[in-house]
């Protein structure tokens, strides 16, 4: 079975500037990764570009086995993504978005789809644009979870919830990666969440994957928390 | 049916084609058209079905070119093919339905209005595939030129010109069409879609500084900042076209287009105005019609400084058919006009710059209602936008080409003092409306 994304020596450069330096990254699949980073080290152009959304500048991405720049339908029906800035249809109802979403997906989950707006108490007779940041982020969130795709992909998913709605994406995060051949890659600031989610850990450093590795291993390691752990990375400490 | 075809259908009937004012707008033009006696007023009805298909192209294009630029478009599995439908589906109702309706119904001889459906739907299109801001910005300034083959009779082609200029109108339209769907499709493979960086000139920033001349209008003037990115935008209405062409006139590159446009519109006027001295004095064809479109598109200018809010106004003189000593008399009062309306708004005299225009410019234009109601039109949509006027206000203030155009038509009026008492008491009645939206949002407005 191919890896569920597969990064080869990428290099993205935006004019002069190199935002991503020969990154080199294999995430089995079946594995939840939590994307570690300083602000500015990359991560959401890696995420970009191992979509398919930015064309890298150098070196090949693979997702589900296929090229990310030229992904199948098939293999886009089976990939999830939410976006660190979400851009959903302003003018749209949630329940009229939902719909739309779901009319792309043969997968789509009502089950799961109505346990979520339940859940999350989002208000479907609303238009997009009058819902709150945190609400438009859990709309996100549901548009790419309820049609239980194959490969998960969160950039800073948790950012704009509260502490009680970002519980219960934690939790639901848990459930969606329990089947074995659903893999999950978020990247995040809050290491307490990737500790209770991720069973892998990738840490960004300038442009690279300074870090990759299973989370215990990364905290025996340094013998410390994992927050420590990633400061020690940023310093200069590498498992290469 | 797919419910795919049929979900993202409806996305394109929400969104372009959801607000009341489109409805109504494209709803009366239609029906205008459809509906009434061509015979000898026939440009009423030409122009029912330009400002029909020039607001439903654009909706229509906006939203398409959006969509094929939208970052996600790469991640929802057979996107494109399903847009493409729902596009294609839209657009054969604008540009065969409508001109198939107008031709059953009023003969073969109309041929000339698939001509210009297809032509204008085009010219939108390929506009809207190079920066969806300017989808009706650049089409409507080609107006003039369409207006100028009318002029030349291209609607009856029973002479062998005719034909050529029905033809020569099909293949541009048809290439333009070409051109759009090349360009999209190159867009739509662009790895990071931007949009045009508008850069704002230094004379012009002045200009506006100049007209922002309190307190609170620095407070209260719209914002220009970037326009939403693909994708993100609101519900598309008349209004938020309107909106982005005045953000189109002030922020991009005004000092040549602007004055290009300005070029184009006098050129044209100037032609026109010797051709109708050869011909006939009483004569109002299209390019009268074209032209009155042309300086509705065009509030925006009015940010650019008072001088090109003047052009339009000289451009109307220039087209009407009057005595010479009437066209200089014209101009005069028509540039006083316009420059005390702008002081007024100025210094915020919002009633008196309204009656000021209204009752100079229904002075002007006791023969001529189509000059009147473009410019008392582009006058409200200008305070309208400046002073970002609720919404709904700006939604009916668009409704008023549509009622000016369309209403003498529809009762018989035709020109003169019956059409001239409609589109003058319209006016007026509209704007007065509007002043308490007007006030409204300012009083209300946080200055801070």
């Amino acid at each position: 079975m191919p890896p569920a994304i597969s990064i080869r020596n990428l290099t993205k450069c935006f004019g002069l500037k190199q935002a991503l330096r020969g990154v080199e990254l294999e995430i089995p699949v079946g594995a939840t990764v939590g994307l570690l980073g300083a602000n500015g080290s990359g991560k959401t152009t890696l995420i970009k570009c191992s979509l398919g959304l930015l064309r890298p500048s150098a070196g090949e991405c693979h997702l589900l086995g296929e090229d990310a720049w030229s992904l199948s339908a098939g293999a886009k029906a089976r990939l999830g993504y939410v976006p660190q800035v979400i851009a959903l249809y302003p003018w749209m109802r949630v329940a009229e978005l939902i719909q739309y979403t779901a009319s792309f997906y043969a997968t789509w989950n009502t089950e799961l789809a109505d346990r979520l707006i339940k859940e999350w108490e989002l208000p479907l007779g609303d238009r997009v644009r009058t819902l709150s940041v945190g609400q438009k982020q859990r709309l996100a969130i549901l548009t790419a979870v309820a049609y239980q795709p194959d490969l998960l992909i969160l950039d800073e998913p948790a950012a704009s919830l509260d502490p009680q709605a970002r519980r219960q994406f934690l939790q639901l995060l848990v459930e969606l990666s329990e089947p074995e051949q659903r893999t999950v890659l978020f990247s995040t600031h809050i290491t307490s969440d990737l500790e209770r989610v991720a069973d892998y850990v990738a840490v960004m450093k300038e442009g690279k994957i300074a870090w990759f590795g299973p989370l215990e291993a990364l905290k025996e390691r340094t013998h410390t928390s994992l927050e420590d752990a990633f400061l020690e990375i940023q310093q200069g400490l590498s498992n290469g | 049916m797919d419910n795919r075809y049929k979900e993202v259908l409806m996305t394109y009937v929400r969104r372009s084609y959801g607000s009341v004012g489109t409805v109504i707008w494209i709803g009366l033009a239609i029906w205008a058209f459809i509906t009434g006696d061509l015979g000898e007023s026939r440009q009423y009805g030409f122009f029912s079905q330009f400002i029909g298909t020039l607001l439903a192209a654009g909706l229509l294009w906006t939203h398409f070119s959006q969509q094929m630029t939208e970052p996600q478009r790469k991640l929802i599995p057979d996107f494109f093919r399903w847009h493409v439908a729902a596009f294609l589906t839209l657009a054969g109702a604008v540009v065969i339905g409508l001109p198939a309706i107008a031709i059953y119904r009023h003969g073969g001889g109309h041929i000339g209005v698939y001509a210009i459906t297809i032509f204008l739907f085009g010219a939108v299109g390929l506009v809207s595939a190079m920066n969806y801001l300017s989808a009706i910005v650049l089409p409507v300034a080609c107006l003039p030129l369409v207006g100028a083959v009318f002029w030349q009779r291209v609607g009856d082609p029973s002479s062998p010109k005719g034909w050529l200029y029905t033809v020569l109108l099909l293949g541009i339209g048809v290439a333009e069409i070409a051109i759009a769907a090349k360009l999209l499709a190159r867009k739509s493979e662009i790895h990071r879609p931007r949009l045009m960086e508008m850069p704002a000139g230094d004379a012009l920033d002045a200009v506006a500084a100049l007209l922002r001349t309190t307190e609170k209008n620095t407070h209260t003037s719209i914002n220009y900042a970037r326009p939403d990115r693909p994708g993100k935008g609101g519900r598309l209405g008349p209004w938020k076209l309107f909106r982005a062409i005045l953000r189109h006139w002030h922020q991009a590159r005004p000092r040549w287009l602007g004055i290009g446009f300005a070029a184009v519109v006098c050129l044209i006027s100037v032609l026109y105005f010797l051709s109708i001295r050869r011909e006939s004095p009483t004569q109002v064809t299209l390019g009268t019609i074209a032209i009155s479109l042309a300086l509705i598109a065009v509030p925006g200018l009015v940010t650019t400084g008072e001088w090109l809010q003047i052009l339009p106004c000289l451009a109307c003189e220039l087209l009407k058919p009057a005595p010479r000593h009437r066209f200089v008399f014209s101009i005069a009062v028509g540039m006083l006009v316009q420059i005390l309306t702008l002081w007024m708004i100025a210094a915020g005299m919002f009633i008196l710059a309204m009656l000021c225009a209204g009752v100079g410019l229904t002075a002007l234009r006791l023969a001529a209602p189509y000059g009147l109601a473009s410019l008392l039109f582009q006058f409200i949509i200008f305070v309208a936008s400046w002073w970002s006027l609720p919404i709904r206000g700006i939604v009916w203030a668009m409704l008023l080409p549509g009622i000016f155009y369309c209403l003498p038509f529809l009762l018989d009026l035709r020109s003169g003092y019956k059409g001239l008492l409609v589109t003058a008491a319209g006016s007026m009645l509209l704007g007065l409306i509007l002043i308490p939206f007007v006030y409204r949002r300012w009083m209300n407005l946080e200055l801070g």
